[in-house]
């Protein structure tokens, strides 16, 4: 436990004077957000059921942002490390894998909760939020489709010996699900096939989630997001603890 | 746990041993793709010496150590580290030992003080040093260095810090491989000094070398490694010792007349060393040293065996060059036992 908040507080650091996971989280998904927006224009006037324009986009750069924190920004650096010899060096001390995972996991976490209120900032400016959201709801929503998605992240990150193997696997990965999942292109927009393929995707799951918590729905109905998520979170977190490579 | 063979002849440098060494093995095997990098070892580490593992790159030396701290899996054979298994009980050996790696790295981005108070976060002990890092830093050079990046370091202040880490929760048991490659002679010094500060407080150290003046220097004991075997075990001097000859008289021989070489020219080299030159008193080898053309006589008394080589060169006109008398050094028992040099 000590070596984990130890190794936590470390990556933190790192990952402040890392510029480009900070660049991503804090200056991309906010472009995102204005390029969506810029898509998506709906002109004034247009029936949005009592909701503003800002509180259809969010969720997709929500989204977006998790998935690809979780993908990139943790299986990454462990890649790396692993590479370079420093996870060998940890092997030979009392941390155990599921501290080296978790403290990576933490501060991904950490910092995409951070970009996820400075959306939701930028949405109500510039785009205007109406929602009636229900916080708990919302960041339950986040939680659980962060912690699914870390999981993944855990796995990519443990399975593979070198940086560049993590990066094409975590690139397909990544570019499939945001295609795949109703994310980048609306979920309304995709033939029935591609809506079959949509299921077996995670990011389908959490974006379902975070639009239902958004728009005030709650997430409780949604028995089927719950499970998926919960089940992914818990099964490949264990799994990659099992399967983690120190070098 | 097995009973160890005892393998050396001296009683413990340090007194107070319960009987129960720091690390035993037994018939340790490791190959690699058929290779045999270890091939059967067995030796002793006494709690509170420097063991040094000596041998030339290849020998199975990291092969060994990784198999001892843990990190690696031996295909067979017996280890107690500490009186524990290193791969069953891995966790809590970890917790007592400190390991410098011979290939490792650290973050870019930490600081020489951040990875300090990491690595001893990672611990439940303290170190004698607590969280005074300069007390630790100082004896390896490092104690102005703590605001700065990994990166910015250079490969030898690299390398100490390496050696920092492996100390900061003041392990029982330390292994260091092949600790003060890249490091300046000056370094390497201090290096050494501080070492022997931590055995004498009571930590036990293993390490291994390819140094052959580090392992005579540093070491209280040596096992001779070579080809994934132990050739040899002892301390610097009773291997040196072992040898018979207890000092090397070198000198280079300049041929007299063109006929003593094959092309009559007087740089050349000779092929082998004058005969008569074993029957000398005191002599037990004569050998030629082929990179120089230098003739090595190892004798067990050297003023004697002096003495007749001068009086033979005045008899049969030699002229005598860059004539002197050195100690043996674990080189020469490396060359007895391998029929190689060290460094090759």
């Amino acid at each position: 436990m000590r070596g984990f908040l130890y190794l936590t507080w470390v990556e933190m650091l790192l990952f402040l004077r890392e510029w480009q996971a900070v660049f991503f989280s804090f200056v991309f998904l906010p472009m995102l957000l204005f390029l969506f927006g810029a898509i998506f224009r709906t002109h004034p006037g247009v029936e949005l059921g009592g909701f503003q324009q800002g509180d259809l986009l969010l969720p997709i750069p929500l989204a977006i942002g998790i998935a690809s924190n979780a993908i990139y920004t943790l299986s990454g650096p462990l890649a790396v490390y692993r590479e370079r010899g420093i996870l060998r060096r940890f092997q030979a001390t009392p941390l155990r894998p599921y501290a080296v995972l978790l403290a990576q996991g933490v501060v991904v976490y950490a910092m995409t909760m951070l970009a996820a209120l400075l959306l939701i900032g930028i949405a109500k400016f510039s785009f205007g939020l109406s929602a009636a959201v229900n916080p708990w709801a919302m960041w339950g929503a986040f939680t659980l489709g962060s912690t699914a998605l870390l999981s993944l992240g855990f796995l990519l990150g443990s399975l593979f010996p070198t940086a560049r193997v993590t990066y094409a696997v975590n690139s397909t990965l990544f570019f499939g699900m945001i295609f795949l999942s109703g994310t980048a292109i609306p979920w309304e927009l995709l033939p029935p096939f591609m809506k079959g393929v949509a299921q077996f995707v995670p990011l389908t799951y959490v974006l379902d989630l975070l639009k239902h918590a958004w728009l005030g729905q709650g997430i409780w109905p949604l028995s089927q997001d719950l499970a998926v998520l919960s089940g992914i979170t818990v099964g490949g977190t264990a799994l990659a603890a099992a399967l983690f490579r120190w070098d | 746990m097995p009973k160890a063979r005892p393998l050396g002849d001296n009683p413990p440098r340090h007194g107070g041993v319960s009987g129960m060494a720091a690390i035993s093995v037994k018939d340790l095997t490791k190959s690699y793709g058929g290779v045999r990098a270890v091939d059967g070892i067995c030796f002793e580490v006494r709690p509170g010496e420097i063991f040094g593992l000596l041998g030339p790159n290849g020998a199975g030396k990291t092969t060994t150590i990784e198999c001892l701290e843990g990190l690696r899996v031996p295909d067979g054979g017996a280890i107690r580290v500490l009186g524990r298994d290193p791969r069953r009980d891995r966790y809590e050996l970890h917790e007592r030992i400190g390991v410098q790696l011979q290939a490792t790295a650290l973050h870019d981005r930490i600081r020489v003080g951040e990875a300090l108070r990491l690595f001893a976060g990672l611990y439940r002990r303290r170190g004698p040093w607590g969280r005074r890092w300069a007390q630790l830093l100082e004896p390896l050079g490092l104690a102005d260095k703590l605001r700065q990046y990994y990166h910015s370091l250079s490969g030898g202040q690299k390398q100490r810090l390496h050696i920092a880490l492996a100390l900061v929760h003041g392990p029982e048991l330390v292994f260091l491989d092949e600790l003060t490659t890249g490091l300046d002679p000056q370094a390497r010094r201090a290096v050494w000094a501080f070492l022997e500060e931590i055995r004498d407080r009571g930590t036990t150290i293993f390490l291994t070398t390819h140094y052959m003046e580090e392992a005579e220097r540093l070491c209280d004991r040596v096992a001779v490694m070579d080809r994934g075997r132990i050739l040899a075990l002892g301390s610097p001097a009773e291997l040196i010792a072992r040898l018979g000859g207890e000092s090397r008289i070198v000198f280079r021989l300049l041929p007299t007349s063109p006929a003593d070489t094959d092309a009559g020219r007087l740089d050349a080299k000779p092929k082998a060393p004058p005969a008569g030159l074993e029957g000398m008193p005191h002599v037990r080898r004569v050998r030629l040293e082929e990179k120089d053309g230098r003739i090595v006589i190892y004798s067990t008394k050297s003023s004697a065996t002096l003495a007749a080589l001068i009086r033979e060169a005045e008899a049969r006109g030699w002229d005598l060059r860059d004539l002197h008398v050195q100690r043996a050094t674990l080189e020469d028992v490396f060359l007895a036992l391998t029929g190689r040099e060290l460094r090759e």
